[in-house]
């Protein structure tokens, strides 16, 4: 099972690599390096938009791209957030979502993480999207996508501890979490995906159970 | 009283017309079970007692854990919030085993919120805006961004229900994650694994509040 695989590595590999890297790079480098690759996700993002018929967020990301590619050097600082078009993604596993696509079956990538028939398949599509597919080698892009997952564990590390810590089963557990906020990521978080039902359960006062 | 008891039936036509009016003016009001507005206060008072309550520096961490215990039984509804996340399972157990869950399930969400509570200065904390729930009327969505000293800040919704003019809190949710429906999926697969007894899910959870595994990490 990957889940395990996956878990060992993070253990024995990334997790001390991020640590590292939190600890010997400082904050506002790292978050140049988060822009950097932010910005080179952009024209992947911009063809999800445009494929959602999104034009709103379509024309955010189009500026975000002309700004931070230009004033921002090279996508280095994201001086578009500032200017009031706040980052956000897209993916073509999203994308499907809004055409009302269900998630297939939940399962999990080797060193990827958590994922669905739905979005594994939107990862493979993603990369036909991305320009750099084309005119980069490929060293570019496994270099990229190692540095992103550096640089997501980084900004996790305590979350991550913390969910693991107090999980009785971190496996179904996992499985919910990423549920939940993919469907919250494809209605761009206008509403949480699941709502818990309460009505059936009656307001009780502590010192009254049942 | 004589004069009005001789013209009693005169009154009653006239009353009934004022009724209608009156309860033309003040049903609509009666039909909206939840307050937006109340229920931003409700939150708001909340963070405020708990940050002057556990911010105080002379307090013992074993009052302070007291204090706080009270002051979250008094504002989440621990039971209501037991009962969701054991779903299915909870009619099947037995009424020791339901209570000794919610006991151990309680310690657990202490050791949880204490902390999260407690560092959070009122200038940190801001309620936004309130959402209706479309099914539940007296149930609402109350918005909320914890500001961090490093990162983006915290984006928290709290589901409340409003139940005699008293507001309790029954999920939260950050990131588009229900604390509700994930921990109902996972002690979900616990159960499953034990046969459906709730018994082994106590313990395991017992096991872990006693390790301290709640207490977020910093």
């Amino acid at each position: 099972m990957f889940f395990a695989f996956n878990e060992a590595l993070d253990f024995a590999v990334i997790r001390p690599i991020a640590v590292t890297y939190r600890f010997i790079v400082p904050t506002g480098v790292r978050n140049t390096v988060r822009n950097f690759l932010r910005n080179l996700r952009t024209p992947v993002t911009l063809a999800n938009d445009l494929l959602q018929g999104d034009l709103d967020r379509a024309e955010v990301t189009f500026t975000r791209f002309f700004i931070n590619s230009t004033i921002g050097m090279l996508g280095l600082f994201d001086i578009a957030a500032d200017s009031g078009f706040p980052y956000h993604d897209e993916d073509f596993g999203q994308t499907m979502g809004t055409y009302g696509a269900g998630e297939g079956f939940y399962l999990v990538l080797p060193i990827l993480g958590p994922s669905n028939l739905r979005d594994a398949g939107g990862r493979i599509v993603d990369i036909f999207l991305d320009p750099l597919t084309y005119v980069a080698p490929r060293e570019v892009g496994v270099g990229r996508a190692v540095a992103a997952g550096v640089d997501f564990r980084s900004r996790n590390i305590e979350e991550l501890d913390s969910l693991k810590a107090d999980s009785l089963d971190f496996y179904a557990r996992i499985r919910s979490l990423y549920r939940q906020n993919r469907e919250s990521e494809i209605n761009n978080g206008t509403l949480p995906g699941e709502q818990p039902n309460f009505s059936e359960i009656p307001a009780q006062s502590p010192s009254v159970v049942e | 009283m004589r004069p009005r008891v001789l013209s009693v039936s005169s009154f009653r036509s006239s009353l009934a017309p004022r009724l209608l009016a009156l309860a033309v003016v003040f049903l609509p009001a009666l039909a909206v079970a939840l307050d937006t507005k109340q229920a931003a206060n409700f939150l708001n008072s909340l963070q405020e007692e708990a940050a002057a309550q556990l911010g105080d520096a002379s307090v013992s961490e074993q009052q302070k854990e007291d204090r706080f215990r009270k002051l979250f039984n008094q504002n989440f509804d621990v039971p209501a919030i037991g009962r969701f996340v054991i779903g299915r399972y909870w009619r099947g157990a037995s009424d020791e085993d339901q209570k000794a869950f919610l006991a151990v399930f309680e310690d657990a969400m202490v050791q949880r919120f204490l902390p999260l509570l407690a560092e959070n200065s009122s200038e940190r904390f801001q309620v936004g805006t309130v959402t209706l729930d479309s099914r539940n009327e007296n149930m609402a969505l109350v918005d909320s961004r914890i500001d961090r000293t490093e990162g983006e800040p915290y984006r928290v919704s709290w589901r409340v229900r409003e139940a005699d003019g008293e507001f309790k809190i029954l999920d939260i949710v950050a990131e588009g994650v229900s604390m509700a429906i994930t921990l109902r999926s996972e002690y979900g697969t616990v159960l499953k694994n034990n046969g459906g007894k709730l018994p082994p899910l106590t313990e395991a959870l017992r096991e872990k509040v006693a390790n301290g595994a709640f207490a977020p990490r910093q």
